[in-house]
């Protein structure tokens, strides 16, 4: 049996046992390995040491819980195997910065931050090359001209938004293509802003049927996305629930930028993207 | 794999000590972990120090001792890992260094080879060998006895490496 399928029996044992007393070395015994090759090997292929894995997935359930039930603080805390709610309410602020009584008061679901149940694909995805190892830099200001809109469900409102595009700059030729989202406060509900788009230098001639977006000068962490685009979640899962939390980062802007490569009709397929996430 | 059985008397190793999750910083066998970190202390140390600490013995094999029975060791995979040498006396031992003792008992000794060294031998021996054996476990520890028979992870296939696992 693979390493990523042994871990994966490991990751499925979590899931079924989040509200159960369960130990780092029951999650090895579920994989079928010793308890210190084990935690060797999962912190290699998952990026996350067992236990904090194991925390980090009660803690978001738990998160979703607050929000989602009338339940109690005190019973999720301890629905989630946690000892008092004290030591509930150091974890959760740990994770999510609030205490879970603010957060059942104004919270709201952020999934970008919940860490999501891994999967085999989630591990086959971190474990294909060094993409996912990210390149500091600062980039400088530039414009984007093209279409946005609200997407309350991604997919095909996106798709059609390239499309648009494609009609509209049918005479462009080697312009870098860019995939820009903003996550307005509250997106959960209301949806994102994405803009589908190519960068110019002036923008006097842009079509009034675009429009045109300045992005100022950013420090950012680059990934390099490998796959098609129907995978980038699996690449921001681990931007925003792996790689944020180990690297101590804080966001600058709720932002996320994807430069696709000059090709607009070959974008959306391209198996290799840039993705900028702005840090402060 | 059989192992071969020896009595050792007690042990005493000078040496550095880590407590935790030996892999939280990153797995694998990279030196990128607290593992590789507490060989990089203990090799620059002997480096620089070796003289000072000549009186103790002069012993030439590493241990990697993995010591569990903690609360935290199931729970959350903590270990405490110790890597150092074994010395014949503890007079002025310096301050950098760390005593420990293992004790007096019986070990099984299996000679790891090749890909077998980082594969889950803990595994074989402990689930696997130890049942059959008629033995049982004697202490919350195992040892890696690094001599030069180990040519370093980058020649894994020429390397071999033994485990010191205590047994009554």
């Amino acid at each position: 049996m693979s390493q990523i399928a042994s871990i994966c029996r490991a990751l499925d044992f979590v899931e079924a046992n989040l509200r159960e007393e369960i130990a780092v070395a029951d999650m090895a015994d579920a994989a079928g390995y010793s308890l210190y090759h084990f935690c060797r090997m999962f912190n290699g292929l998952v990026h996350h040491t067992p236990y904090d894995y194991l925390m980090r997935r009660r803690l978001s359930e738990s998160a979703r819980e607050l929000v989602e039930t009338d339940k109690r603080v005190i019973d999720i805390a301890f629905d989630y195997r946690f000892n008092s709610p004290e030591t509930y309410s150091r974890a959760f602020k740990r994770m999510f910065g609030t205490q879970p009584s603010q957060w059942k008061e104004h919270g709201r679901l952020d999934r970008r931050f919940l860490m999501s149940q891994l999967t085999r694909e989630h591990l086959e995805h971190i474990n294909e090359g060094d993409g996912l190892w990210p390149v500091l830099e600062e980039r400088s200001a530039f414009r984007v001209v093209g279409v946005m809109t609200l997407v309350e469900n991604g997919g095909e409102v996106i798709a059609r938004l390239w499309d648009v595009l494609a009609q509209e700059l049918k005479d462009v030729e080697d312009a870098e293509c860019y995939g820009i989202t903003w996550y307005p406060t509250g997106w959960e509900e209301s949806g994102v802003f994405y803009m589908a788009g190519i960068e110019v230098e002036a923008t006097d001639s842009a079509s009034p049927a675009l429009v045109v977006k300045s992005i100022p000068p950013l420090k950012c962490a680059r990934f390099i996305h490998r796959g098609s685009r129907g995978d980038l979640q699996l690449t921001l899962d681990y931007v925003y629930q792996t790689w944020l939390p180990k690297s101590g980062e804080r966001l600058s802007y709720p932002l996320e930028i994807v430069s696709y490569g000059t090709d607009m009709s070959a974008a959306w397929r391209n198996a290799e993207l840039e993705v900028y996430i702005p840090i402060a | 794999m059989e192992p071969k059985i020896v009595e050792k008397g007690r042990i005493i190793l000078v040496g550095f000590s880590f407590y935790g999750d030996p892999f939280a910083e990153s797995g694998g066998w990279t030196e990128e972990n607290e593992v590789g970190r507490l060989w990089r202390r203990f090799m620059a140390y002997w480096a620089e120090n070796g003289d000072r600490v000549k009186h103790l013995g002069d012993g030439d094999l590493a241990y990697e001792v993995h010591i569990g029975g903690y609360e935290e060791t199931a729970s959350m995979g903590h270990y405490e890992v110790f890597v150092g040498r074994e010395v014949t006396e503890i007079e002025d031992v310096p301050v950098h260094l760390l005593v420990k003792a293992l004790p007096p008992t019986r070990y099984a000794v299996f000679t790891l080879q090749g890909e077998q060294i980082t594969s889950d031998w803990p595994r074989m021996i402990y689930d696997e060998w130890l049942p059959g054996s008629g033995n049982e476990s004697a202490h919350d520890y195992l040892i890696e006895l690094y001599d030069q028979r180990f040519k370093g992870l980058e020649n894994l296939a020429e390397s071999e490496l033994d485990i010191y696992v205590p047994i009554r």
